[in-house]
């Protein structure tokens, strides 16, 4: 009877720390998912800062939904005026200090920008610890702090400040494995859901002048098995999409690897080298919080990208070999 | 043929990996005693990038037309040597394609700040040990041969060479469109590419 009344009372404090937990968790999920879901569904426009390593950009961001199909546009406010327009079709690419125009055609979802999946959400938690942060203040408004902090030494963190009212993410810090802040974004001002016009949305430059690098458009979409692998992965890294592409400048085949956790992603390219080409780039870089390795396997040039540190890069990059071997 | 049109076919030669070891030897040897020479070699090698790579890059006409004026006044053997350039080019490309791709490998020319990238490389950070063992077996086949000018010539991970870093853009933006598919969403990945005009150090 004793030992009834005692463990009675633990017995459900026990239930109640987890069920919190769980709600917890399954608030954060929420907060994740009203995020990417605000910066899709959202009009919006706004000025926001940049920082990397001792660098600071401002830029100004349009974004704007009309029957359904989003359109983008992303300028730079300080040096030259590079800019970024991105709709369901394609996305271009002015940059005005090279001389050149851009345009590349979507292959990752033709009908809507891509979302995170649900089912990819609760696998999340086998590599981040997510978490709900306090309520602060960003640019004015109220905003719901998320904290997203690694399992391991093979992703970055992330804190998020997501508008307490609609979502859409006002201050981001990525953080690398140490906890320290590798790239720093917040919006310094902004308007959500006010009437945007259409001009907004128009380039500020022609390029008539430029030099326009168009990716062919009968590219292939992927339906072979990819011919090449990533053998090691770390944790909770798999396939997500596999294109046959065409280099843009060069108009040679490329094979394009996704790889990732749910949340990070990672890029890796391979490309035949023929006779008299440009030597092979080998080799690791770095730029701010984005990785990339150069690597060869026989006669061809492995590179491999993404927003990892450079050790999941090297471990990814390094592993690459034909498929089934 | 002169001692100097003979040492720029063998330059020439060598970017395309056809000469053979004495050769490639003693053009080394020469590279390394003559300023002059090392810069004609940079530039066989921005054109030989460009001939191989970007013959479909597509060149404004005002452009191509301004280029094309700037390479008339210079001396045909300064990009490459007549006899080398018509034997390679003519029977495959259409005169046009061929003027077009040379103003694109002038216009990057022009474009590159004007200190040599050599004299700059010297005087700034070097690359690292790897990257330039690496050059040297790719360009050279192994020659050992000064390191001033290796790092000048041709691509390597270095996002300040503009080639590279255009190809690393390119890579980055089609990586983006599958990185914004993650949780922190929309725009973010591409914030990157436009805000890199100015690569840390």
């Amino acid at each position: 009877m004793i030992f009834r009344a005692l463990t009675r009372p633990i017995f459900i404090a026990v239930c109640l720390v987890f069920s919190t937990a769980a709600l917890a968790g399954d608030a954060a999920h929420d907060w994740l998912m009203k995020i990417n879901k605000a910066a899709r569904t959202l009009d919006y426009e706004g000025v926001f800062v940049y920082q990397h390593e001792s660098q600071l950009e401002a830029m100004r961001i349009v974004h704007k939904v009309e029957n359904g199909s989003a359109r983008e546009r992303l300028v730079s406010l300080n040096g030259a005026p590079r800019e970024i327009i991105r709709d369901q079709r394609e996305v271009t690419c002015y940059w005005p200090d090279k001389n050149s125009v851009m345009v590349e055609y979507r292959k990752a979802d033709n009908q809507s920008f891509p979302a995170i999946l649900p089912e990819r959400l609760q696998d999340l938690d086998d590599y981040y610890v997510i978490q709900l942060g306090s309520v602060e203040r960003i640019t004015g408004r109220p905003a719901q702090r998320v904290i997203v902090k690694p399992a391991d030494q093979y992703r970055y963190g992330y804190h998020l400040w997501a508008d307490q009212e609609t979502g859409l993410l006002l201050k981001a810090d990525l953080l690398d494995t140490q906890g320290k802040i590798l790239e720093q974004f917040m919006f310094t001002q902004i308007s959500i859901g006010a009437k945007i016009p259409a001009s907004a949305l128009a380039p500020g430059m022609t390029g008539k002048d430029m030099v326009w690098h168009r990716e062919a458009e009968d590219r292939k979409t992927v339906s072979a098995a990819p011919g090449w692998a990533a053998t090691q992965l770390p944790r909770g890294f798999r396939l997500s999409a596999h294109i046959a592409r065409q280099t843009l400048m060069r108009k040679r085949p490329v094979e394009h690897l996704v790889y990732t956790d749910g949340l990070a992603a990672v890029s890796v390219f391979v490309e035949k080298r023929g006779e008299g080409t440009k030597p092979f780039m080998l080799g690791a870089s770095r730029m701010g919080a984005v990785n990339a390795l150069g690597s060869r396997v026989q006669d061809y040039q492995i590179t491999t990208v993404g927003e990892v540190p450079a050790e999941t890069i090297a471990l990814i990059g390094g592993s690459v070999a034909p498929a089934g071997k | 043929m002169s001692n100097i049109d003979d040492m720029k076919e063998k330059l020439s030669a060598l970017v395309d990996n056809e000469l053979d070891e004495l050769d490639e030897r003693r053009v080394m040897k020469a590279l390394e005693q003559d300023p002059e020479l090392r810069q004609t070699w940079e530039r066989y090698h921005l054109v030989h990038s460009v001939l191989h790579q970007e013959l479909d890059t597509m060149v404004a006409s005002d452009m191509a037309a301004r280029v094309a004026a700037q390479i008339e006044s210079e001396p045909a053997t300064s990009v490459l040597s007549q006899r080398r350039r018509t034997a390679r080019i003519v029977g495959t490309l259409a005169m046009a394609a061929s003027v077009a791709v040379v103003a694109v490998a002038a216009v990057q020319w022009f474009n590159r700040p004007p200190v040599s990238a050599t004299a700059a490389l010297v005087a700034g950070q070097p690359a690292s040990g790897n990257l330039v063992a690496a050059q040297v077996t790719s360009v050279a086949e192994g020659q050992p041969a000064p390191d001033n000018f290796i790092r000048a010539g041709a691509t390597h991970w270095d996002v300040k060479e503009p080639e590279t870093e255009s190809t690393l853009n390119t890579f980055l933006v089609e990586h983006n469109e599958f990185a914004s598919s993650s949780g922190i969403g929309g725009m973010m990945p591409y914030v990157r590419v436009v805000g890199y005009d100015n690569p840390a150090k």
